[in-house]
């Protein structure tokens, strides 16, 4: 009878042991990772970029911070400061009439990209109307 | 049985007529003021322009509407862009290389004279219809082919001309914004004069001026009344 509760304290006070000995790696990593990530995003900078197509760079293009009204257009060599410093996995979305969308991910440090952006495979023609057109509406023979 | 007959009927006609008098039962006067108290925006970030135009209305016509409105008070039509274009695709009309590298530097003109002086062709329209539309969730197809204001398509040899079909309650329906907008006059400068027959048009009467290249775009028989 005796031995067997002294067997069965042994056991726990190696679990309790055991439990602190986790917890303390545990913390120790949780205070290591979350520091070094503090670190790391704290480093905002300035990016500057140019915007281009498969022809060259792109005028007016609008670079936006995802997720806010923060933005910035390119000037005519299409190149972009962008007015807010930014940090690592910010998001910033380029968006030009007739181009598709892009979305860059910041790295953990960019401070230049460089966006090219594909255009939509339509075909331009053209027709007018000349003369008032309401009244080709009522008479299409006219 | 004979029931059944006259639903399936029902239904087709109903099929033919898609056209505005769907709709006869929704009031446009929201949608058209919400477009009109944005007359004049940017063009620059077309997803806001977007939500702008229809996050207040409730029905998909009524958002498209206020698209079609918004971009038929706000685009101009440029007669030089398009006669420039026009020649120009006329010459090359053989040359299918030269063709597309042709397109591909026009486009970005195109694009650019859209952004900054919001003035362009049908098919700059057409683009503008169609990704304000997408962006509203809307489902909108550019459509190419040829139209004709003369009911005549014999001296048509390319096609000339873009407008758009949308899908509102499961159904196409036609439209052509660059035709809605207003006219050249003849000093060649355009003037807007909002046009309302050309927004979700009776098909066999768009189909009178306008001739897809894709067939189904007539969007009603065309063997059964030619």
């Amino acid at each position: 009878m005796q031995t067997k509760t002294y067997t069965i304290m042994k056991t726990q006070a190696i679990t309790q042991k055991n439990i602190f000995k986790t917890l303390g790696l545990f913390s120790l990593f949780m205070i290591l990772t979350l520091t070094s990530n503090t670190v790391t995003a704290q480093t905002e900078r300035t990016v500057k970029g140019v915007v281009s197509d498969e022809i060259g760079p792109l005028e007016r293009a609008t670079i936006v911070l995802k997720g806010t009204n923060i933005g910035v257009d390119t000037d005519e060599k299409g190149a972009f400061t962008f007015p807010q410093k930014l940090k690592e996995n910010d998001k910033l979305v380029v968006i030009q009439l007739g181009y598709k969308d892009k979305e860059v991910t910041i790295g953990p440090d960019t401070t230049f990209v460089e966006v090219k952006l594909t255009d939509y495979d339509i075909v331009i023609v053209g027709s007018l109307m000349i003369g008032n057109n309401n009244t080709v509406a009522k008479d299409p023979n006219n | 049985m004979r029931k059944l007959y006259i639903l399936l009927l029902f239904t087709f006609t109903w099929q033919l007529n898609a056209q505005q008098s769907d709709f006869k039962t929704i009031s446009f006067k929201k949608a058209d003021n919400i477009a009109a108290l944005l007359e004049g925006k940017e063009l620059n970030n077309l997803p806001l322009l977007a939500h702008n135009l229809t996050y207040k209305l409730d029905t998909d016509v009524e958002r498209f509407r206020a698209i079609y409105y918004w971009v038929c008070h706000n685009i101009k039509n440029d007669y030089y862009l398009m006669v420039k274009n026009d020649r120009m695709r006329r010459k090359l009309k053989n040359d299918i290389t030269q063709l597309n590298t042709w397109n591909k530097t026009f486009k970005k003109e195109v694009f650019n004279k859209l952004s900054k002086e919001r003035k362009t062709l049908c098919t700059g329209y057409a683009f503008l219809i169609k990704e304000l539309a997408m962006h509203a969730g809307l489902e909108c197809e550019i459509v190419n082919g040829y139209g004709n204001t003369s009911n005549s398509f014999k001296n048509l040899k390319m096609p000339n001309h873009s407008w758009n079909v949308i899908k509102l309650n499961g159904k196409w329906y036609l439209c052509d914004a660059t035709w809605s907008s207003g006219f050249i006059d003849e000093s060649y400068q355009f003037k807007f004069n909002y046009n309302d027959a050309f927004f979700l048009m009776e098909p066999q009467q768009f189909g009178k001026n306008h001739k897809p290249l894709n067939s189904k775009w007539f969007l009603y028989d065309i063997q059964e009344t030619r």
